[in-house]
């Protein structure tokens, strides 16, 4: 990682860290030959690790004593069977396992019986010239958090009567809350340790770790496919818990805020809304505390993204609110642009249609006026949807493609895989099926590359209605259930809801319509505990039609009574005709059905 | 002459340091008869739990199902196999083996340990006291088996690759009854192979009296035969069965408790003695009074008494705690009084934990200073690390109530308590029943401890 080369400067954490590193030796060079010590090394940061191994392996020279590393690349439970091949490919004169009837069973390692007496000299089963120790790193991914079972403990804490074998010190570097983990749920291993060697963190490279991990380009990070975005989380974990470690003064704080606010970002990305809102929010207390407007305008720009993303629309809006005002206050052109941007999403994901358009204007009026790019697409893009939205079709294909110009120029591939799909819904809308679906498809690939769940199942959803208007309901039934799935998982309501229609359109089209209403009403329970206005208004007007098929008409005509009102005042041409078209079928209707009232 | 070692000539001081830290090993527990052993009865508690355990047995007019339970570290395994010394004195044969060895501690059920103690017997019996079981027996169990686990073609296949097998002089030598080896095979699967294991229990569960009624009749023929060699009978004891993980199981009962409690009848429906050792952590459950019901004989090995709970020191059981030292190395030598005192003291009675004290001490010591390189200071900082250490262990919500057992003595029954226990944050000691407790001497130094500690005393209406 870091190319830099370790000078020691005369700072009291390096000096501290010096101290420990030589009972460190001493702990490896006092150990008689053949004997396993277990020793346990704690050190947050990959390139502080190597620093003091490298150093370690320096110490350990004049007593005569080879450090031997081993680095573990992916998660492990076995770690005994990868460390004794290491062994056996280094050691000079292996010692054969002494045979002792050995009980060989199907498919498992040979098992030993101990005798009935353990013998007081340590059994060694290898042993070589000159004496070595073994110097294990990696193990974090390992001990993930979000696992509440690692393999890995379960494991030391059975074997632990064999790393006898090993014959030899044994150190394991963990940062922090790893070596916590193995503490507390590893008891009996822990019991057999020789010694802790904690390092405390050190400024310099914890800035330096800093900068490769935290700063670089922004569109990076959204272009990671999922194993490396939760790489980067763990970097940044560790990361995080040093500069915790390193203090309170305002460089420490702000460099959490920083990360912070990356793991917000990739917990976001990833679809973990809680996980980011936590992140966010307690980047947000530091920045209040240190008055830092612009990071405090941002941040509650980013809370209002995730509110809305929850469906709790009028949170998102107080939260844009307040960094509008922020960043008006501050003169900053950028960030207004973008929170205008957002605060047109809201507008828009409520049906306000006029309102929509205002926003995106002014909000693409800045963007064109600095020079950003990145930002124009994405408001491009939403203008396309507001256009489509409205049945303005053409509008919406020319904007369409403008945002993707852009999107491809830039390398942005997230934005390039959302404006396909849009292209791919433009297509559907006019009858292209196999356009259509030659869209969707090419949008799931990037999407599944990028490990972008909620846009996947955005898609699959998609997917889902165009296998459905071809007839092909058991596939429309397996997409729109994987979707609905996901949307559940990531706290995604309103789209959840939408799928819930879909499901219920499908059900409708099958015949069954108990089901059908049952997932009507489920997704109108959910539309109106948003608000949101557009879903209700279909939704109801759907159920309408559901009743008719049932040949309930006043329940219908009531039903269409309600959906035409929530639509008047959305202002979407096209859906305002058809429900009028509707009302009227209806009308016509009852009055033929009541009796002794047929007109000629 | 040391292999391998650069420094042949190595100063006096360093080789004596290097000596006591290797010789301060907390892994390694000792054989009976060691000449390190240290007898610690009169200041674990007045009664020696070996004498205790034995007597139930020996006194029984039917067969004893014991538990044995202890901290960790506190010395089990050693009293064990004093046990074990003592029965065979006294004309006992004595099966003795670590359940951790044929079995998976971290997902163990009582019909996994049942098979595992038959292969046990079994193949104890035949290779240490040469006793050959009738073949004929051994057939029919192995019939029984065979029938339970495995479809027809299944078995005739198992039979094939067992019977190849010892054609070709693998697994166990040849001459082995066919039992031997389905009950080796069949351990090492469930040791092994997670869903083989659920198959597995999946087919005794139904069978399990019949298993136990199996198992017996091995059993039973042994006896038969030992009393024939003029020996009294039969003892199991069963070691590192209290290192089964907890684990909150999907019906609620903790693993701990389906064993010992849910199944505690089957364990004991053995026709010999046996002795379970089980986790500390259970005896101080909120089930323990359902435990004492099934079990109700539970001998506790506690830790060296170094303190009364009215206050003052026990100076009895410190010089004990320094004996084992003394056996080990060269206490003039290298420590100073006040030094080995003080880790004694720090060790809270626990042995395992003076063996780290002192090593920890060793890497520490200058070994230009001579003789005693281990003074005041360095003993200071040998402890210092050790809270380190107890201070990653436990969890914010049990200072208070940590401090509430260092005031009072008493360790409630609930999960929290359990807990401690486990992780030795508590541990028990005996001056005459009833055992007290304390809270181990590393957490006490901790800062959040003694903040806790004064709010209670507040609350306590204390100093």
């Amino acid at each position: 990682m870091s190319e830099r080369k370790w000078d020691w400067p005369d700072a009291p954490a390096a000096r501290q860290n010096l101290e420990t590193l030589s009972a460190l030796a001493r702990a490896i060079g006092m150990a008689a030959p053949g004997r396993f010590v277990l020793l346990l090394a704690k050190c947050n940061v990959p390139a502080q690790r190597e620093a003091l191994a490298a150093q370690l392996r320096a110490m350990l020279e004049p007593l005569g004593v080879e450090l031997v590393e081993v680095g573990m690349e992916e998660a492990v439970s076995d770690l005994l069977s990868r460390l004794k091949a290491r062994l056996e490919s280094t050691s000079r004169h292996p010692e054969p396992a002494e045979a002792r009837h050995p009980e060989l069973v199907e498919g498992s390692r040979p098992v030993q019986p101990q005798p009935a007496l353990a013998v007081a000299e340590p059994q060694a089963t290898y042993s070589s010239h000159p004496p070595l120790a073994l110097s294990v790193h990696g193990l974090a991914a390992s001990l993930r958090s979000d696992d509440p079972q690692p393999p890995l403990l379960a494991h030391l804490n059975l074997a632990r009567e064999r790393y006898r074998e090993l014959g030899c010190p044994l150190v394991l570097w963990l940062p922090d809350y790893a070596l916590t983990r193995l503490a507390r749920e590893a008891p009996d291993f822990w019991a057999w340790r020789s010694g802790v060697f904690e390092f405390a963190p050190q400024p310099e490279m914890a800035a330096s770790a800093l900068r490769q991990v935290a700063y670089g380009p922004e569109l990076v990070a959204s272009n990671l496919d999922a194993a490396a975005k939760r790489e980067r989380l763990a970097l940044l974990e560790q990361l995080l818990a040093d500069y915790r470690e390193l203090g309170a003064g305002p460089r420490e704080r702000d460099a959490q805020v920083d990360i912070l606010w990356k793991i917000g970002s990739l917990h976001q990305d990833l679809g973990e809304y809680e996980a980011a809102q936590q992140a966010f929010g307690e980047a947000l207390e530091i920045a209040q505390q240190l008055q830092k407007d612009k990071g405090v305008a941002g941040l509650l720009h980013n809370l209002g993204v995730l509110a809305q993303a929850q469906g709790d629309y009028a949170e998102a809006y107080r939260l844009y609110g307040e960094s509008l005002d922020i960043k008006q206050q501050l003169g900053n052109r950028a960030g207004v642009a973008t929170t205008l941007h957002e605060l047109g999403m809201l507008a828009q994901a409520q049906g306000d249609y006029a309102e929509a358009r205002r926003l995106y204007r002014e909000s693409l009026d800045i963007e064109q006026e600095m020079g950003n790019r990145a930002g124009l697409a994405a408001t491009l893009h939403q203008l396309g949807m507001l256009a489509q939205d409205q049945g303005d079709y053409a509008e919406a294909r020319g904007l369409y493609q403008e945002s993707l110009d852009i999107a491809q120029q830039l390398g942005d591939r997230a934005g390039v895989a959302r404006t396909i799909h849009r292209l791919g819904m433009l297509a559907q809308d006019q009858g292209d099926y196999a356009e259509a679906r030659r869209l969707y498809g090419a949008s799931l690939d990037i999407k599944q590359h990028l490990g972008n769940r909620a846009g996947v199942a955005e898609t699959l959803h998609q997917l889902g209605m165009l296998a459905q208007v071809q007839g092909d309901y058991a596939e429309a039934h397996r997409l729109y259930g994987e979707a609905a799935k996901t949307f559940e998982q990531l706290g995604a309501q309103r789209e959840q809801a939408a799928v819930l229609h879909q499901l219920g359109l499908l059900a409708q089209d099958q015949g069954d319509y108990a089901e059908a209403r049952r997932l009507y009403r489920e997704s109108l329970d959910i539309a109106q505990q948003l608000g949101n206005r557009a879903d209700i208004a279909i939704t109801l007007a759907q159920l309408a039609l559901l009743e008719e098929a049932e040949g309930n008409l006043e329940r219908t005509l009531d039903l269409t009574r309600q959906a035409q009102e929530v639509m008047a005042s959305l202002g979407h041409p096209e859906h305002i005709a058809r429900i009028q078209q509707q009302r009227e079928r209806l009308e016509e209707k009852l009055q033929g059905a009541t009796p002794g009232d047929h007109h000629g | 002459m040391d292999r391998g070692m650069n420094n042949t000539l190595m100063a006096e001081p360093a080789r004596a340091l290097r000596d006591a830290y290797n010789a301060a090993d907390p892994a390694v527990p000792l054989p009976s008869g060691d000449p390190r052993y240290v007898d610690c009865t009169d200041v674990r508690g007045e009664r020696d739990v070996v004498q205790q355990m034995l007597k139930t047995t020996t006194w029984s007019d039917s067969n004893t199902a014991q538990l044995l339970t202890g901290h960790r570290g506190c010395g089990k395994s050693t009293e064990l196999l004093r046990l074990k010394a003592r029965l065979e004195e006294v004309g006992y044969t004595v099966i003795y083996f670590e359940a951790d060895e044929d079995l998976d501690v971290n997902d163990i059920i009582y019909s996994d340990l049942l098979l595992g103690m038959a292969r046990r017997i079994e193949s104890q019996l035949r290779q240490e006291h040469d006793i050959e079981l009738d073949p004929k027996l051994l057939e029919n169990v192995q019939r029984w088996f065979a029938e339970v686990l495995y479809t027809q073609d299944g078995w005739r296949q198992v039979e094939r690759e067992l019977a190849a097998e010892a054609a070709l002089g693998v697994g166990l030598p040849a001459g082995v009854p066919l039992l031997a080896r389905l009950l080796a095979r069949v351990t090492g699967q469930i040791k092994t192979g997670r869903e083989v294991r659920e198959e597995i229990r999946r087919r005794l569960d139904p069978q399990i009296s019949l298993l136990i009624e199996n198992l017996n009749l091995l059993v039973l023929r042994a006896t038969e035969r030992l009393r024939h060699q003029e020996r009294r009978g039969l003892v199991l004891l069963i070691d590192n069965l209290d290192r089964i993980t907890l684990r909150q199981l999907d019906t609620g009962r903790t693993s701990h408790e389906a064993l010992y409690v849910d199944h505690g009848e089957q364990l004991k429906a053995l026709a010999c003695h046996v002795v379970y050792t089980v986790p500390i952590s259970m005896v101080y459950s909120p089930t323990a009074t359902q435990l004492k019901a099934v079990f109700p004989h539970c001998a506790v090995v506690p830790m060296v008494k170094i303190a009364r709970p009215e206050g003052g020191d026990h100076p009895e059981g410190l010089a004990r705690l320094r004996d084992m030292l003394a056996h080990r190395m060269d206490l003039d030598a290298l420590f100073t009084c006040e030094a080995v005192d003080y880790l004694c003291r720090a060790s809270g009675g626990h042995p395992r934990d003076l063996m780290r004290l002192v090593t920890y001490a060793c890497i520490h010591a200058p070994a230009e200073r001579w003789p005693r390189p281990i003074d005041l200071p360095v003993a200071r900082r040998a402890e210092a690390e050790l809270v380190e250490e107890y201070s990653r262990l436990i969890p914010e919500a049990h200072y208070p109530k940590l401090a509430r057992v260092h005031l009072r003595h008493v360790v409630e029954n609930d999960a929290d308590h359990q807990l401690m226990l486990y992780n030795l944050s508590v541990l028990e000691y005996l001056n005459g029943p009833p055992p007290w407790h304390d809270v181990h001497p590393a957490v006490r130094c901790l800062p959040k401890f003694e903040e806790a500690l004064k709010r209670e005393r507040a609350e306590m209406g204390l100093a």
